[in-house]
């Protein structure tokens, strides 16, 4: 490839970049806005905005109640779906392995049709059944519904290090007079450890800031955090809202970073190296 | 003989349990969202009236009003238009970037910024482009500058084919980087060795080459395209109404049930009859090509 040709493909790069984050890189900095209003690029720099977040956080009552209380049903409800997706999703992939490779496929599609299936009715179907059957807690639609969002993921990253694993390492652990429960705990799971990790830090980021199936679940109080964002949005656009966004950004980008540190992006998304 | 048949048939009883045990949580999941999928189908068929909202029967009356109603039609042709259009603009700004991508020494680097925002809340990606592209946001002052603005960018069309390009781009240039990134560099050499120019060598040896990455692509990014909710939703103001915020309208504000049932119906057998055809097609051209 020419010289030429390389730079404007590098320039090209550069710019696509900017636009993708730009959304990003605004919220971020209209959270350090001293305006009243949102308005960019802001007129002053203030912390203004932060203090006014903790002040919400603290005091129940005005134009935006309940921030505490949305923000511990993300943390919750995050965290309990990651970890029942998790074990749910290792299993099937553990399970899938007893299967020819025919009908594991044929399994493996029919766990992993939730990804493609649209999540406003995904919302829908669960709030339909629940009215159906009446008296049951929020928690557990939202739960259920994060269930279905996020298993999938797992199954698809603890599969593809099951298929990198090599067989004959299990096959000597056996050799050796050692059961199932064994070789699975002391060789198996040890050596997809980065497989399992990796879906896990999905599930929670998914759910963590999944808007449109708990939209459709949250009743009264148990709202999780995007929801509740949307619902203020009706009402104020203030840079409070781009400091709360900022703080959950800020969340998910150090849990993403680290999952890179850990275990490296590439292999998250399929690529070889 | 006897003995070790009858070991066998005990171990393979074992093996069938252990795998069903642990694929019973996961189908468990994966069968209470095809229990929802009945239930709305289910009351699709059923009868509603403004008095006494929902009432069990078996009538095809919702199916008929969304053959007749203009407002489902426009909602219909609206998502169509726009999975088109978002799905045509992410391949082209996406394969270049993948292109790039896996020439570069930072992919690792380049492959994280690019899920970054992926793994963001939705809702703040449209709030940052409502700030971005609203009366006092940055397009309308750079366009002022230029002497054009300010224009009206939100709440139209535009607006949302901008945010769901940007929701949607990533998830296009990740399957075509693993395709390109598969692809055995000697191949390119050997057509620079024979002479061919970069451009002959990109249209005989990589386009071909990762078209696999291409379809699965934009295979992912219709099928989002036609269920995405968020940008419509925020984007769109109320003046852009696709399926799914017909849907959300039907469910939540009007309350009728059974005819947000048969629409969502509708999306989903449209997307799967869309995804079945895109898979038939790719098997075709497989089949050409190898």
């Amino acid at each position: 490839m020419t010289v030429q040709r390389q730079k404007w493909l590098s320039a090209y790069l550069f710019l696509f970049f900017v636009c993708l984050e730009s959304p990003l890189l605004i919220i971020v900095l209209t959270s350090f806005s001293s305006d009243e209003t949102v308005s960019f690029p802001p007129a002053g720099l203030s912390l203004r905005w932060y203090a006014d977040l903790w002040h919400q956080l603290w005091n129940q009552g005005g134009v935006k109640p309940g921030l505490a209380m949305s923000l511990w049903t993300s943390v919750w409800l995050s965290v309990l779906s990651a970890a029942g997706a998790t074990v749910a999703g290792v299993a099937a992939a553990l399970g899938l392995r007893f299967f020819s490779s025919r009908s594991a496929g044929i399994l493996k599609q029919y766990l992993l049709f939730p990804i493609l299936f649209p999540q406003v009715v995904i919302g829908i179907g669960l709030l339909l059944w629940f009215s159906a059957l009446g008296g049951m807690p929020v928690w557990t639609k939202l739960l259920l519904g994060h269930f279905i969002l996020t298993m999938p993921y797992v199954v698809v990253t603890t599969s593809a290090s099951l298929e990198m694993l090599d067989p004959a390492l299990e096959e000597a652990a056996m050799n050796l007079g050692a059961n199932f429960v064994r070789t699975l705990g002391h060789v198996t799971l040890p050596m997809i450890r980065a497989g399992i990790l990796s879906g896990a830090l999905f599930a929670w980021l998914t759910s963590f800031s999944n808007f449109t199936i708990s939209f459709f679940l949250y009743s009264g109080e148990t709202r999780p955090a995007p929801v509740w964002i949307f619902e203020v949005l009706q009402f104020v656009i203030d840079p409070s809202l781009a400091a709360l966004s900022t703080v959950l950004l800020l969340t998910t980008l150090v849990v993403l970073f680290s999952a890179n540190r850990i275990l490296g992006i590439g292999r998250l998304v399929g690529l070889r190296r | 003989m006897a003995v070790s048949l009858l070991h066998g048939a005990r171990l393979n009883l074992i093996r069938s349990l252990t795998s069903f045990m642990l694929l019973l949580p996961a189908l468990c999941i994966t069968a209470s969202l095809l229990a929802a999928c009945v239930i709305i189908f289910r009351y699709s068929f059923n009868e509603w009236d403004p008095v006494h909202t929902m009432t069990r029967a078996v009538t095809s009356a919702n199916y008929e009003t969304l053959l007749t109603d203009p407002v489902v039609r426009l909602a219909f042709w609206n998502t169509l238009r726009l999975s088109v259009i978002v799905t045509a603009f992410s391949l082209l700004f996406g394969y270049p970037v993948a292109y790039a991508i896996v020439r570069s020494r930072w992919r690792t680097f380049f492959v994280f910024l690019l899920v970054a925002p992926l793994m963001t809340d939705v809702l703040l990606r449209a709030y940052g482009w409502l700030v971005m592209l609203g009366n006092a946001g940055l397009a309308n002052r750079l366009l002022s500058l230029v002497g054009i603005g300010p224009q009206r960018l939100i709440y139209n069309d535009l607006s949302v084919v901008i945010e769901m390009v940007h929701e949607m781009t990533p998830l296009m240039v990740l399957p075509i980087v693993s395709a390109l990134d598969r692809i055995n560099p000697s191949l390119r050499e050997a057509a620079a060795n024979l002479g061919a120019e970069p451009v002959r060598s990109f249209l005989l040896i990589t386009l071909p080459l990762s078209v696999s990455g291409i379809l699965a692509g934009s295979l992912l990014t219709f099928a989002l395209s036609m269920s995405a909710f968020v940008a419509p939703l925020i984007m769109g103001g109320g003046n852009v109404t696709t399926m799914t915020v017909l849907i959300q309208q039907q469910m939540l504000v009007t309350l009728n049930w059974p005819l947000g049932a048969a629409e969502s119906v509708i999306l989903v057998l449209l997307i799967i009859l869309i995804l079945v055809g895109y898979r038939r097609q790719v098997r075709r051209f497989a089949g050409a090509v190898g």
